[in-house]
Parts: C-alpha cells; sequence; structure tokens
C-alpha cells in the first residue's frame, strides 16, 4: 500500500531524517513513534505531499507519488490528513467541514456522503453543529469525518490526540483503532506517546537520531529492539553488564545473576529485524533485562535491596540493587510489598536474550 | 477597614457625577420642543441621518479595505525591510483626520502649486480644474479611512497571524486554490477581528465634528453644534445628541457582539506559522500596497504641514508658545485627574469582591464610545444646574452673585475629558492591577495590614508603567480633542487643536499648519508606546 524507498529529508541539502524502507500494508495501521523533533510531522508532510523529501522514493496504491522524476501535488495523491489540532474551520458547521474537500462532485452525491461519513463516526445528529459545541472527541471524529469525506486511499495523522485530556487519550486511541479497523482504512499515525503507539499499530516506526531505527510490531519493538538506542526508548529496563564464556561447546553471557545461554532462548520469537551480533569468547557485553524479566522468588540464592518502589496497583516496579552495585527494574504483584531498604530474593527470566 | 469603606464612598459619589452627563442627555427626550423637531424633519434630519449612516459605513469600508489588505500580507509574508513597514502602516494613528482633512483642501485646491503643476505639465489653461473637490461627503469618507484604517490592521494582522499552516494545509490537501483558501478560511475565520475593528472606526466617525464641519456635510454632531450655536437650542442639540448616541450603542453592540463572536472561534491551535518569502517583483508590488496608505495618510500630509509650517507660514512666536504652554497645562493636568480617578474605581473594583465595582467601570468606560459633542452637551447641561443652585444658595443667605463657576472656567473641560477619557485610563490601570496577583496582597497584608502600606509600597510601584502609559494616552487624546474643547473652553482659552480648526476654517490653512503638526508630533508619542509594546509582545 505505502512503499517508502531510501527516502531523505532534510533542506539546504542537509539530510535531516534518513528512511531506509518502510511498507505498510493495506488495512494496517502503522505508527511513527519519536521524541519531539526527530522528523515525524515533516515525514507525514513528505508523504501527503505538502512537502517534498531531498531524495527517494514514495508509492501509494502501485503508484508512483514521488521519485526522482516524478512529484505528485497533494491534491491529487488521495491522501486524507487529520493535523495536529485538528484544525477545524470554527466558522462552519460539522457538514461544512466535512463538505470542504467534496468540491469536485455534484450536490446530490455531496450530501449523501456527507450524510455516510457523519454516521460512520457517529456525528449523524450533529451535522448542523459548530465545532465549539463539540467535545474534544466529538471534534477528532469531525475532523476524521472530513479527512475521509473524499475517500483517500491512506489516512495521516499529526498527533491525533495532544489537544485532547490526557485521561481521555488511551481509551480513545483504542477506539480510534477499532473505528479505523471496521472501516478497513489503512492509516500512518504520529505520535511521540508508546501507550498510544501500543493501543493502535499493527506496526510501528521508531524514529530516532536521525533515522527511521526499526520497523516492526510492537512486540518486536519490546522484545526484540534492533539497538541500545530503541531497547532504551521503547518500554522500561536496564542492562546488565555481562561476560562471554564458554561451556560443553555453548556460548554463554554470565552475568552477576544468571548464566544466560545464547542457544537457548534467543531464536525462538526472534524476528530477522535484529541481527545477533557475533559474539567471541571474554567479550564484555549489555545484556538488556526488562522487568518482567526479574522474578520475585524467595528461595533464590540472588537477593536484591529495594532502591525505590513505585506502587501501580495490581503490581508494583522496584528498582533493585544487586550484589554487583547494578540495579535492575522488578515488577512484582503488589502482594509482596517491601520498603525501601528490604531485601528479596530475585531470579533471571530471560526469554528474549538480547544483548549488544 | 475604615479608610477603605471611605474610598468607596468616593468612589460611588465620583462614579455618579461622571455618569450624569450621559443621563441628562438621554433624558432631554422627555421634553420634547415639537416645534423646532417639525422643523428639523421637514428640513435637514433626513440629511442628518443619511450622512452619517454613510459616513460611519463609508468609512468603516474603507479602513476594513486598506486594513484587512495591509493585514493579510504583514501576517503571511516575509519580505525586505518589513520591519520599517509594520512601523509605518500605524503612523496615521497620529494624524487627526480634521488636520488631514484641511491638509488634503489646501494641497488640490484650485490655486495650489500641485494644480498648477498638473496644468502645467499637461498645458492646461489656468482656467482649468483638474484635481476633484474633496470637500463632500465622500471627501470625508475617504479621509476618515486614511487615518482610522491601522485599527482594522491591528486587529486584522493579529487574527491572520494566529492562523496556522495547518489551516492552509488542509486547504492544500483538498484541491483548493490559494484566493479559495482567503475567502473561505483566511477572511471568516478573521471576521470577528475585522468587524471589531470597523466598529471602533464607526465610533471614531460618528464622534468626528472637525473634519464634517470643515467639509460642510451635514452629520449628526455638525446639526447638534449649528442647533446649539446657530440656533441657540440647547435642548434640541440634546435630544439630536442622544439620537446619535443611539446609533453608536447600535455600533457598541455589534462591536461586542463580534467580540462574543470571537470568542467561539477560539481554539487551542498550536500556533506554527511560517511566512512565505517573498522577492523581485512580489516584493516591489507587496511594498507599493502596503505605502500606499501611510504615504496617504500620513506622509504627504505631514510634508505638507511641515512645508507650510517652516517656508510659508509667517510665524507667531509669542502667540504659539502661549497655545503651546496651554495644550500642555490642560492636557497634563487632565491626565493627571483622569488617571488618578482610574487608579481609584480600579483599586475599589479590586478591593471588594462583589462585581457591582466592576460593572461601574464598565458603564463608566461608555464615556469613550460617545462623541465629544454629546459629552459636552451633557456636561453643560449638568454645570449649568450646578452654578444656578450655587447661585441662588449664595443669594438667598449671602446675597452674593459669584456667576458662572464652573460652566465657564476649566474644571467643565476636566469634567467633560474626565467623562470621555476616564476609560483610556481605566483600561490601563485595570490591566496593570490585573496582571498583580491577589496572592501578593494577601502576603503583604499578611506582613503588614495597612491597607496604604499596600497601596503605595507595592501597588504603585508595581503599577508604575500602567500609570505611566496611561497618562500619555490620555495626555494626547486631551491634547487632539476638538469638538468638546471647542464648545466648552472658557473665553480667549485656546489650544492648539481649536486654533488649527479656528485657522483653517477662516481659510488659513498655511497658518494652520505649526498647531497642526504640532499635534501630530505629539501624537507619535502613544504610536511609538504602542509599537515598542507590539515589538515587546512579539519577542
Amino acid at each position: 500500500m505505502l512503499t517508502i524507498q531510501n527516502l531523505n529529508l532534510g533542506y539546504d541539502n542537509k539530510t535531516v531524517l534518513r528512511i531506509d524502507d518502510l511498507q505498510l500494508n493495506k488495512g494496517d495501521i502503522g505508527c511513527v513513534l519519536g521524541p519531539s523533533g526527530s522528523g515525524k510531522s515533516s515525514f507525514l508532510h513528505v508523504v501527503s505531499g505538502i512537502n517534498s523529501p531531498m531524495s527517494g522514493s514514495i508509492h501509494l496504491n502501485q503508484r508512483i507519488v514521488f521519485d526522482a522524476e516524478v512529484n505528485v501535488p497533494a491534491s491529487d495523491r488521495a491522501v486524507g490528513m487529520v493535523f495536529q489540532d485538528l484544525c477545524l474551520f470554527p466558522h462552519m458547521t460539522v457538514a461544512q467541514n466535512v463538505a470542504y474537500g467534496l468540491h469536485s462532485i455534484v450536490k446530490a452525491a455531496r450530501d449523501s456522503r456527507i450524510e455516510e461519513v457523519l454516521s460512520l463516526v457517529e456525528l449523524s445528529d450533529f451535522a448542523s453543529r459548530f465545532p465549539y459545541e463539540l467535545s474534544g472527541g466529538q471534534q477528532q471524529r469531525v475532523a476524521i469525518a472530513r479527512a475521509l469525506a473524499p475517500r483517500p486511499e491512506i489516512l495521516l495523522m499529526d498527533e491525533p490526540f495532544s489537544s485532547l485530556d490526557p485521561s481521555l487519550r488511551e481509551q480513545l486511541a483504542s477506539d480510534l483503532r477499532v473505528l479505523l479497523k471496521k472501516l478497513g482504512i489503512t492509516a500512518l499515525i504520529v505520535t511521540h506517546d508508546q501507550q498510544e503507539a501500543f493501543a493502535m499499530a499493527d506496526k510501528i516506526a521508531v524514529f530516532a537520531d536521525g533515522k527511521c531505527q526499526q520497523w516492526g510490531s510492537a512486540y518486536d519493538l519490546y522484545h526484540t529492539p534492533v539497538n541500545q538506542d530503541v531497547a532504551t526508548f521503547i518500554g522500561e529496563g536496564t542492562f546488565l553488564k555481562g561476560q562471554v564464556v564458554e561451556k560443553d561447546g555453548n556460548l554463554y553471557i554470565s552475568t552477576a545473576l544468571a548464566e544466560l545461554n545464547t542457544q537457548e532462548v534467543t531464536t525462538a520469537n526472534t524476528i530477522d529485524a535484529r541481527e545477533t551480533p557475533k559474539l567471541s569468547i571474554g567479550e564484555t557485553v549489555s545484556v538488556l533485562v526488562r522487568p518482567d524479566d526479574i522474578l520475585h522468588r524467595d528461595k533464590s540464592a540472588h537477593k536484591a535491596t529495594v532502591v525505590n518502589r513505585q506502587f501501580r496497583g495490581a503490581h508494583i516496579m522496584y528498582t533493585l540493587a544487586i550484589s554487583n552495585g547494578d540495579e535492575v527494574l522488578c515488577l512484582a504483584p503488589s502482594h509482596h510489598d517491601h520498603q525501601i531498604g528490604e531485601a528479596f530474593g530475585i531470579s533471571l527470566d530471560v526469554q528474549h536474550l538480547i544483548y549488544f | 477597614m475604615n479608610g477603605f469603606n471611605w474610598i468607596k464612598i468616593f468612589a460611588v459619589i465620583f462614579a455618579s457625577i461622571l455618569i450624569l452627563p450621559l443621563f441628562s442627555v438621554l433624558f432631554s427626550v422627555f421634553s420634547p420642543d415639537l416645534d423646532t423637531w417639525q422643523h428639523l424633519i421637514d428640513t435637514v434630519l433626513v440629511d442628518y441621518i443619511t450622512n452619517s449612516v454613510v459616513l460611519a459605513l463609508g468609512s468603516a469600508t474603507g479602513a476594513i479595505l486598506l486594513g484587512t489588505t495591509t493585514g493579510y500580507v504583514m501576517a503571511n509574508y516575509q519580505f525586505a525591510a518589513k520591519a520599517i513597514l509594520q512601523i509605518v502602516l500605524l503612523l496615521p494613528l497620529a494624524m487627526p483626520a480634521y488636520i488631514i482633512a484641511y491638509t488634503y483642501t489646501g494641497l488640490m485646491d484650485f490655486g495650489s502649486p500641485l494644480h498648477q503643476l498638473i496644468r502645467d505639465v499637461f498645458s492646461l489653461p489656468s482656467t482649468v480644474s483638474v484635481l476633484p473637490d474633496i470637500r463632500h461627503l465622500s471627501g470625508a469618507v475617504v479621509m476618515m479611512s486614511l487615518v482610522l484604517y491601522p485599527y482594522v490592521y491591528l486587529l486584522s494582522y493579529a487574527a491572520f497571524k494566529s492562523q496556522p499552516d495547518a489551516l492552509q494545509n488542509v486547504s492544500t490537501l483538498a484541491g483548493k486554490s490559494s484566493l479559495s483558501h482567503i475567502f473561505n478560511v483566511a477572511l471568516p475565520m478573521a471576521r470577528p477581528a475585522i468587524l471589531t475593528g470597523g466598529a471602533l472606526v464607526m465610533m471614531e466617525a460618528l464622534a468626528d465634528y472637525g473634519t464634517v464641519a470643515y467639509f460642510g456635510v451635514n452629520t449628526f454632531s455638525a446639526g447638534i453644534y449649528r442647533t446649539w450655536f446657530g440656533m441657540g437650542n440647547r435642548e434640541v442639540a440634546a435630544q439630536l445628541a442622544s439620537a446619535l448616541c443611539l446609533f453608536v450603542f447600535l455600533v457598541l453592540i455589534l462591536e461586542k457582539y463580534s467580540r462574543k463572536d470571537a470568542r467561539r472561534y477560539v481554539n487551542n491551535l498550536a500556533n506554527k506559522k511560517t511566512t512565505r518569502e517573498v522577492t523581485g517583483k512580489g516584493l516591489v508590488f507587496i511594498w507599493l500596497l502596503c505605502l500606499l496608505p501611510p504615504l496617504f495618510g500620513f506622509f504627504i500630509p505631514s510634508i505638507q504641514l511641515l512645508y507650510w509650517a517652516v517656508f510659508t507660514s509667517e510665524a507667531d512666536t509669542q502667540g504659539f508658545s502661549n497655545l503651546l504652554g496651554n495644550t500642555l497645562y490642560l492636557s497634563a493636568l487632565a491626565a493627571f485627574i483622569i488617571v488618578a480617578l482610574a487608579l481609584m474605581f480600579s483599586y475599589v473594583a479590586r478591593m471588594t469582591s462583589a462585581n457591582h465595582f466592576s460593572r461601574l467601570n464598565q458603564l463608566l468606560s461608555l464615556g469613550y464610545a460617545l462623541p465629544g459633542l454629546v459629552i459636552a452637551v451633557g456636561v453643560i447641561s449638568i454645570s449649568g444646574w450646578a452654578d444656578r443652585q450655587f447661585n441662588m444658595f449664595t443669594i438667598s443667605w449671602f446675597d452674593f452673585r459669584p456667576g458662572l463657576i464652573i460652566s465657564g472656567s476649566i474644571t467643565i473641560l476636566l469634567f467633560a475629558y474626565s467623562v470621555r477619557y476616564l476609560s483610556v485610563a481605566l483600561q490601563n490601570t485595570e490591566n496593570g492591577f490585573a496582571r498583580i496577583s491577589l496572592q501578593t496582597d494577601a502576603a503583604a497584608l499578611n506582613l503588614n495590614p495597612s491597607r496604604w502600606h499596600l497601596l503605595s509600597r507595592i501597588h504603585l510601584p508595581l503599577l508604575r508603567p500602567s500609570i505611566l502609559s496611561a497618562m500619555l494616552l490620555v495626555f494626547v487624546d486631551v491634547l487632539k480633542e476638538l469638538p468638546a474643547t471647542l464648545v466648552l473652553r472658557p473665553f480667549n482659552f485656546n489650544t492648539l487643536a481649536v486654533r488649527a480648526y479656528e485657522l483653517a476654517s477662516d481659510e488659513r490653512l498655511i497658518d494652520a499648519a505649526l498647531p497642526a503638526i504640532a499635534i501630530v508630533g505629539v501624537g507619535l508619542l502613544p504610536v511609538c508606546l504602542l509599537i515598542y509594546q507590539l515589538e515587546r509582545r512579539s519577542t
């Protein structure tokens, strides 16, 4: 559906963002995740045709919309866009807002399309209202309806929840996913919030340090990050120092908490996006330890001292100091209630061995 | 605490005195002089109404055309030396309409050097008139538009500036042309701001006396003056004034409505606005477009006035320095009194939790919307009544007749100025007070319970910038004020504005140039203050 190859974004011949390869299938929801200033919005503007990239190619539905020779103008790309802050026209009714992009069809067809789109977003009763009379969530649905009305092939959304109350965002994010899936819309959504991305996306691109670091499912990003940056950016976790040793012909990584067999644990769910680095005996590596990799086990020989604790309802997130002074995170059920300074037994149970 | 109650009482007394003139004008309708009214209806009333309406609507239309175009260009494009245009566009604010009116009359007069030059260039006989006579209603509309467009420019500029790029992008994706975007999105979204500016222009146009009197256009203000002094009928003048008030209130409602409308349009749009770079031919076009209004609204008349003042007028240095002294003294005194009153009113409003006093302040602010002549009519009937009562009192008790104490003195001028310009000062002092958090007061009172201490040690020092700008604005407004001063001034007491108007009316245009250019020069001060404040806000 959307295929991006060797795309370079920037100005004055200076590349600001590079995307080597990114493909979004029809009907999928892709999220672009990254810190502010990582070029997420510029990327959307380039896909939509509002701005042009320096080089590379963009295909939309098997049609070249940008490469070295072609640059299809924004209005001919069949792209719908929902802007940050929505940008509804305050002087137009909901119906007039939705009709704005429908100028090239006859009135009867236009009216029925408005009705159709508004009923899709469940706002049929609000056609003659003005945007200021609607709640934040309703306004957002108007913005989506306006973008969908001309039947775009792809819907682009720039920080769709940034103008909404934070307490509503997670709910609206999953509502949005349900709506887009129901309509079968291919969408590309920019956000800086992982939880939003996890709630909505089939695939997520992580933008950082001037390039697209990884493009994969939420599961891949969390459990098999391609580099230390993605590992740090996505989810919580710490790194444990380990040394590569050989035992019975297998390579193990020896850490303060356990010896990890590199043959046994890595491959199970590994996606080919990640190239496992070659290990040499005696080398020191950093092993990614997620909070769910550390288990509370009273009988364990490894004792850890509570440095900090964060109560999260069902769970408590402990920051623990282990024997060699390193710190790890442990997500323990909240009936394991330990105060700062207390020690308890832990064990390391790694399902996906990730080391750098 | 007792001290504070005294201030409240004073505030109520002063407020009643300041509101009385408006009521006396409005109540005059209950004692109609039917014969005179019949005469007015038969002769000039229709003229008054149509001319006033055409003047107000015409000036607003002209100002909206000039102000919206320049506001759009300045908000959306980036080009060489834009900062200069940003200042220059505001300069006509310093030019009173009656001054530009007589300057252009002199400039385009049949015998003027410009007129002669044009005849010479086209080798026409000296009896042919090629330039239009501007002394008509349409001329007045043009004059008003040229000096009042900055109101619309400032408001529409801010409105266009707050429209983020994303709005344009919505239109681009929808395949709309830039022109279609301007007319379907940019302009409608700026409509409340543009209408507010237009309403301000209409109020100024309805308040004008100097221009219409000089051009001989029969508007309400001209009619009030003529009925009062020509027919000697102050009652009917007051009734005409209350009819004029009706128009002003209609405009006020329009203004209030568009401000309310504007509040609906407030959205939490992240204001990412990039301006498009313009060079080459576009640059020249934009410069010409934006330079034309200030060129005709400020530079051409200023240069003409300077030329007259420096090279041709027979300077009466003694007379001019007397005039200048009078004017500065009167304006400074008025500024001091009015700002003191405004401080008292806004202090009381701040200190009382109930809303009565802030509503009172809103009522007092109405004065600024009223034409100077209307206020003059109201003030003189109040002061005449007060003088009569005082004389009756002294005659019956002391057999002494002091004569007109208020009516024939500077006091009545100060009274009228207070009614008209209190709102200017109030705006500044109220904003100043609003910037001081109520918690600051609580902290100060907690450490030292004296309210006097709070005012003198905390509020006044913090309010100094607001007080200074209030004083400056009132000072210049009083200095430029024409109709009320003309009507109410003591015998043989002249200000720059009145003298300039008198000389111009006597066809002594060249001699009027010196007082006129002095007014324009002083009028530049608040424009500088405005530019400074805008600069500070934008950084």
